[in-house]
């Protein structure tokens, strides 16, 4: 058999099992379609495994990867496959390159168990595992109260400002849109994405308070001064407003800002919202963790454990400060009667544990560029937030501690200023 | 040879019939064919076209022709088999990546109008990366001639967004000892850099590739060989 002949027969081959392939499987793009809240509970997540990027035939170099529009139509081709054998509709499919894995949706039909989707789903080898689409809310209610920033009191914030600010690090807010035209977050949002399908970006009250807890900008004669004024807000919209007193997000948008989060390596993920355990979320967090980026979370005090992701190990669960005890090893943090921003250049009260999760990202920011400026950044510890007896948080002695790198500190809150400059942090330039 | 030849067709046959295989196929043109940093020939735009499977436990292979516009016929068509697996999962490397991973594969090379003299053979063994890769290529008969060669290249890519992506290689080619009636041929660098455009199924590049140092066959007008731009577009099945 001469190599022509043999070539010629690979290629049949290849080609005939091709076409039986699509013909079994929809081979057309599949368009994403709006996910909203009605919907969300009868739809299922499957992790698809993807092939490692290897060598082309086609004498291209490849190593593009996730960039690959071929190995994106044969996962849409695997999907399709999986959706007609177990007559269920493929939604949309997005790569997860954080996992190694792409995530497809699909919709069941209005007579299908969801347990008995996800088990039929798991059988197949090419699924690492399936579950349901769940929902999350925003925690905290938006209740006009009289205007205070308690931040400012109990966490000594002026004296924390003179030794950082949050210059020159990144937190990710996970949340609802953000009115990047406020004039108190001017310049503060350095990057946004909307991973809301169907929805055009929109400036929303949820996500636009909690920015202006981390960030608000300080010094310019307006509103509130957030935790950490010059931080950079990366924005993320993954959850939508259904009302004055709803936020909703599901699994699917919350992962995809949340590998956008990783990908970006924003120091701090903010994720002040809360639902039911979610493996692939778990899974994202995880690997956001491992490489030492901090993940905050709002505790939902009438779910068990804290809800999740605040229950999730290594986040850094936050619970307010007047809150019965919850959640274990929860961080206490202001969370009554905080003034900040709006959307449409206002500003109001606000309080629930959302925003105390925001105004901990804020601290966490601050502490990340006291260590970036200390002899003890080339140990790159994991930053350490210090509790008062009382169970709240002791900002001063966090921040010391962040910019020390001391692997313990005795509270040192009130008498902020004088024990920062005693203990030589480094100070900021006039 | 022809027995491993026969092994390559069969384990492609076999890949091909595997159950849960993925597919991609592509079709597409170049508007110059380009090898290594250099022309192979001077007939204008080329067609390609190029099958490939995935089997879950990591084989792969697939083959690819090449047919010129300028005249008729197969140009050339390589049938490939490898193998890949994520790097994560191997003992003690569990913190890397998920994009990291290892492959090894062989590669036939056939040329159609020059009849068989110049097909050969090459294994490979590469690394790859979140946005790139590491491979080298072992040729025992590199071109059909009597000389070995190793080909070590370096690739890289970083998508800006859902659509525009960046790409550029570096390869060195080295010739080991050359036959007694032969002189040895000189190591030479090659480069290529472009841009591309992807939407949906379609995939626009645009790219400069030539050869950067080292030796250049004189054989055909070597400035036309050095470098040259390409524009090419491909869609997938």
């Amino acid at each position: 058999m001469s190599l022509r002949t043999l070539l010629r027969g690979v290629a049949l081959g290849l080609a005939l099992t091709l076409a039986g392939a699509a013909a079994r499987a929809d081979d057309a793009p599949v368009p994403p379609v709006p996910v909203d809240a009605a919907s969300a509970p009868r739809q299922v997540l499957a992790m698809l495994r993807s092939p490692p990027a290897h060598a082309r035939v086609d004498g291209s170099y490849g190593g593009a990867g996730y960039a690959d529009a071929a190995r994106t139509q044969a996962q849409l081709r695997a999907g399709a496959r999986l959706a007609a054998a177990h007559g269920l509709t493929l939604v949309t499919l997005w790569a997860m390159p954080a996992l190694g894995l792409d995530c497809a949706v699909f919709a069941l039909p209005p007579q299908a168990s969801l347990d008995a989707s996800i088990a039929a789903l798991q059988a197949h080898a090419e699924v690492a595992w399936a579950q349901p689409m769940n929902e999350f809310r925003a925690q905290g209610h938006l209740d006009p109260l009289y205007a205070l920033q308690p931040t400012a009191r109990q966490w000594h914030l002026d004296d924390l400002h003179a030794v950082a600010t949050g210059r020159h690090v990144r937190v990710a807010i996970i949340d609802s849109g953000i009115d990047e035209a406020h004039p108190d977050l001017a310049q503060a949002v350095l990057a946004h994405a909307n991973f809301v399908d169907g929805q055009a970006w929109v400036a929303e009250l949820h996500g636009t308070a909690v920015a202006g807890l981390v960030a608000a900008r300080a010094d310019n004669g307006i509103g509130i001064v957030g935790v950490a004024p010059d931080a950079s807000l990366v924005a993320l919209r993954a959850c939508w407003e259904v009302s004055a007193s709803q936020t909703l997000c599901n699994s699917l948008t919350l992962a995809k800002a949340l590998s956008f989060a990783i990908e970006q390596r924003a120091e701090v993920i903010n994720m002040s919202l809360s639902g039911p355990a979610d493996l692939l979320l778990g899974r994202l967090i995880d690997v956001a963790l491992a490489q030492r980026q901090q993940v905050v979370a709002a505790v939902d005090a009438s779910a068990p454990g804290g809800g999740f992701p605040a229950m999730h190990p290594g986040v850094i669960a936050v619970a307010a400060t007047d809150a019965p005890p919850g959640a274990t090893g929860a961080w206490s943090a202001p969370a009554r009667d905080l003034p900040t921003t709006v959307p449409g250049g206002g500003w109001r009260m606000v309080s629930g544990t959302s925003f105390a999760a925001g105004e901990v990202s804020g601290l966490l920011a601050v502490m990340d560029e006291a260590r970036a400026t200390a002899d003890a950044r080339r140990a790159a510890p994991a930053l350490r937030l210090v509790r008062l007896p009382d169970g709240s948080i002791d900002a001063c002695a966090s921040l010391l501690h962040a910019a020390e790198s001391t692997p313990s500190r005795p509270p040192v809150a009130p008498g902020c200023r004088a024990v920062l400059a005693a203990a030589g942090a480094p100070g900021r330039s006039p | 040879m022809r027995a491993a030849r026969r092994a390559l067709g069969l384990a492609l046959l076999a890949l091909a019939g595997a159950a849960r295989a993925q597919f991609a196929g592509t079709l597409g043109v170049d508007s110059v064919n380009r090898y290594r940093g250099t022309g192979t020939d001077d007939a204008g735009p080329v067609l390609r076209a190029s099958v490939m499977a995935d089997a879950p436990q990591g084989a792969y292979g697939g083959v690819a022709g090449l047919w010129r516009t300028r005249d008729t016929g197969l140009a050339s068509a390589d049938a490939m088999l490898g193998w890949s697996g994520r790097l994560d999962e191997l003992p003690g490397l569990e913190d890397l990546a998920p994009q990291w991973a290892w492959d090894a594969g062989v590669r036939r090379t056939h040329y159609g109008h020059a009849s068989a003299l110049y097909d050969f053979s090459e294994a490979m063994v590469g690394l790859v990366a979140p946005e790139g890769s590491l491979r080298t290529w072992y040729a025992p008969h590199y071109f059909g001639g009597a000389v070995r060669t190793f080909y070590t290249e370096i690739n890289a890519s970083h998508a800006f967004d859902d659509h525009w992506h960046a790409f550029a290689h570096v390869g060195w080619l080295h010739y080991g000892p050359a036959p007694a009636y032969q002189a040895r041929l000189g190591d030479r660098t090659d480069t290529l850099v472009g841009i591309g455009c992807t939407l949906g199924r379609w995939d626009m590049r645009l790219s400069r590739d030539g050869i950067v140092a080292g030796h250049v066959r004189d054989d055909i007008d070597a400035r036309r060989r050095r470098a040259a731009w390409i524009l090419g577009a491909s869609v997938v099945f």
